[in-house]
């Protein structure tokens, strides 16, 4: 019988894991549908009449949607964070100093604004903010002479790095794996390093490799001349985005809170003039903003509701344990060689089956920082190479590049990038 | 419109002053210095147009054959974002070549009688005033230098002691218009299509360009 299930088990995985691959099914549905077939093979009850049992209807599914009830918290401040500073001109601001100190020259216009985005996407993220972001900075790099994919790709970069200090996304960690914040905080450095190095030496090589000088006539579709909004926010409210991450870091403030303190102090350094209309309409559209992600935390749950369960958790715990990493070099190994198993909705993707087999790995012995770290590693590359983040595809449409040959020109170096990270990771936590 | 046909055509600093609000660094540039940045681009695109037709003559497209640039007609739609491509050059040691965009071009010939009335442009037209528009990148590139390296720098950055210094890109497309302007014998600076464009697809209306003109002009006079 056991046998059975095990198979059966195995099966699940393999079948879904292909669906998501292929893209015959989405992650925000395949997930819930993994946990309620894997309680179901392990003979978990759909219903019961005594309250203490776990059931598929109450464990699974009503106790899984709410088990990431931080992160989804984490997320919808970070979201409605996000466009507070957008709708106050903060981020506008941001980008058009960059550009100024950045004066005439491509290269030092694709630094700068690699390192500007990198902090504006440290204070929020996801599809809108990398939009807003991008359709500021993109014209002005490609009228600056920089190619579509330089371009592209500078946005990209700053995205990853922003994600590692963006504070609104690593109580995941904390629901999934039960890492405290200040914990996940100071281990930060050791997956931003090595990607900011590794992304600086691509943006130089990307943009001098053809050694060509772009010139173009291209023109706004818009006058300049009426564009409304060129005012700047006063300089001292540009300091905004970086409230949330310095008040965990120092203060080990809680994340929630940390969001909160950054939007209060926005409002007061930016005053804009209608902060109630500003408040309030910022969460609604951040809560769109981060709609599919928050569906994704659901299913998430669910699916370590289902996992964690005791009879599913009996069956795949001797699975697991067969493949966890025992010494600092099988751990570096194992996840720098898997790491491209994060990309297409693989199984190391931390917004799929990544967080469930964290879990497990946990749950078998693992430390969870030691956990933790190579996920967050992992994301590394997931966030700059995968070809069905929104995005990539969202960036890959506006600069109109092939998202195919992206993944093709960023995939070894976020390689080299997680397999510094995870060296100095083995050699540290493990 | 009667109005628009007994417009005179906006003069060559004020189109030129035009293209400089365009330039990401245009706030930086000092009131005084306004006009330095319009006539010096002009005048450098102007004296080369006129020395190199009566060299080479107008014949663009054989030209840039006989400099071995090449040239090559993008089918695809130049738009990214709210920037639409018209035509680029991309130089190197190596290959020089130019891309224009076939749709633009195609529309802006039909834009074109918008702001100038009872002139009309064959596709030919429109292709030879980007040709030698990027004929003009092509010979900074490879004898004058950058028309905006040539010219003085600005301040882009003052914190304190530290002071960032830039040069004013745009000013190198004003001397490309002024060039194509001079080589083709054409009514004003080639740019005046961008704001037809405009208007041609309703960003923007005829009255409000014609009253932006005055703006611009008047910006010009009082620095
Ligand atoms: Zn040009």
């Amino acid at each position: 019988m056991e046998t059975v299930q095990i198979i059966g088990i195995l099966l699940v995985f393999i079948v879904f894991v292909g669906l998501m691959m292929t893209r015959k099914l989405t992650t925000l549905l395949a997930l819930p549908m993994m946990a309620i077939l894997l309680a179901a093979i392990a003979g978990i009850p759909l219903l019961s009449d005594n309250p203490d049992t776990f059931t598929i209807t109450k464990g699974v599914l009503a106790g899984g949607a709410m088990k990431l009830s931080t992160a989804i918290a984490g997320l919808i401040f970070g979201a409605w964070f996000g466009q507070i500073l957008s709708k106050v001109g903060i981020t506008k601001t941001i980008i058009r100093k960059a550009a100024e100190l950045a004066g005439d020259k491509p290269l030092a216009i694709a630094i700068i604004f690699f390192l500007a985005a990198s902090v504006i996407f440290s204070a929020a993220n996801g599809l809108g903010m990398v939009i807003l972001v991008g359709t500021i900075a993109i014209p002005i790099m490609l009228t600056a002479g920089l190619k579509p994919f330089v371009s592209g790709l500078v946005v990209l970069l700053a995205n990853a790095v922003g994600v590692v200090f963006n504070v609104s996304t690593w109580a995941i960690y904390t629901d999934v794996l039960k890492v405290p914040t200040n914990t996940i905080a100071s281990y930060s450095l050791i997956c931003a390093v090595p990607l900011i190095v590794i992304a600086l030496i691509m943006i130089v090589y990307y943009t001098r490799k053809d050694g060509k000088v772009r010139r173009a006539w291209a023109m706004p579709l818009k006058p300049e001349f009426q564009a409304q909004d060129t005012k700047n926010v006063r300089a001292i409210a540009l300091i905004s985005p970086l409230v949330p991450v310095l008040l965990v870091f120092f203060l080990k403030v809680d994340i929630v809170s940390a969001v909160f303190m950054g939007a209060v102090v926005t409002l007061l350094l930016a005053t804009p003039k209608r902060p109630i209309h500003v408040l309030s309409s910022a969460l609604v559209e951040g809560i769109q903003d981060v709609a599919g992600a928050l569906g994704l935390m659901i299913g998430i749950g669910m699916l370590l509701s289902a996992v964690t369960a005791p009879p599913v958790a009996l069956l795949i715990q001797p699975l697991i344990e067969g493949i966890i990493p025992t010494s600092p070099l099988m751990y570096i190994l194992v996840f720098t060689l898997l790491s491209p198993l994060a990309i297409y909705r693989g199984p190391l993707n931390v917004w799929g089956l990544g967080s469930g087999i964290a879990a497990l790995i946990v749950a078998g012995g693992m430390a969870p920082v030691a956990a933790m770290l190579a996920l967050r590693i992992v994301s590394n590359l997931q966030a700059v190479s995968d070809p069905t983040n929104s995005h990539n595809v969202w960036i890959a449409d506006y600069t109109k590049t092939d998202i195919i040959e992206t993944l093709r020109k960023t995939l070894p170096w976020m390689f080299a990038a997680v397999m510094i990270s995870m060296i100095i990771a083995g050699l540290t936590v493990f | 419109m009667m109005k628009t046909a007994e417009r005179t055509l906006p003069s060559d600093n004020v189109l030129g002053y035009a293209e400089l609000t365009n330039d990401l660094l245009f706030h930086r540039i000092p009131h005084s210095k306004r006009r330095y940045y319009v006539e010096r681009p002009l005048a450098i695109g102007r004296e080369h147009a006129l020395e190199f037709k009566a060299r080479y003559g107008t014949d663009v497209g054989a030209i840039c054959r006989s400099r071995g640039i090449s040239v090559n007609l993008n089918e695809r739609q130049g738009t990214i974002g709210q920037i639409r491509f018209r035509a680029q050059i991309e130089l190197s040691a190596k290959e020089r070549a130019i891309t224009l965009y076939k749709s633009s071009m195609e529309e802006l010939r039909q834009c074109a009688g918008v702001l100038l009335p009872g002139r009309s442009f064959t596709l030919k037209e429109i292709t030879d005033i980007h040709l030698a528009h990027e004929l003009f990148h092509d010979l900074e590139f490879t004898e004058l230098g950058y028309t905006n390296k040539r010219l003085d720098d600005i301040s882009s950055l003052s914190l304190g002691p530290l002071r960032i210094r830039a040069s004013v890109t745009k000013t190198s497309e004003i001397a490309a218009h002024a060039f194509s302007r001079y080589l083709l014998d054409l009514p004003c600076l080639p740019n005046l299509l961008d704001y037809a464009y405009m208007i041609h697809s309703g960003t923007l209306t005829a009255a409000e360009f014609w009253r932006q003109t005055e703006v611009w002009s008047g910006e010009l006079e009082n620095s």
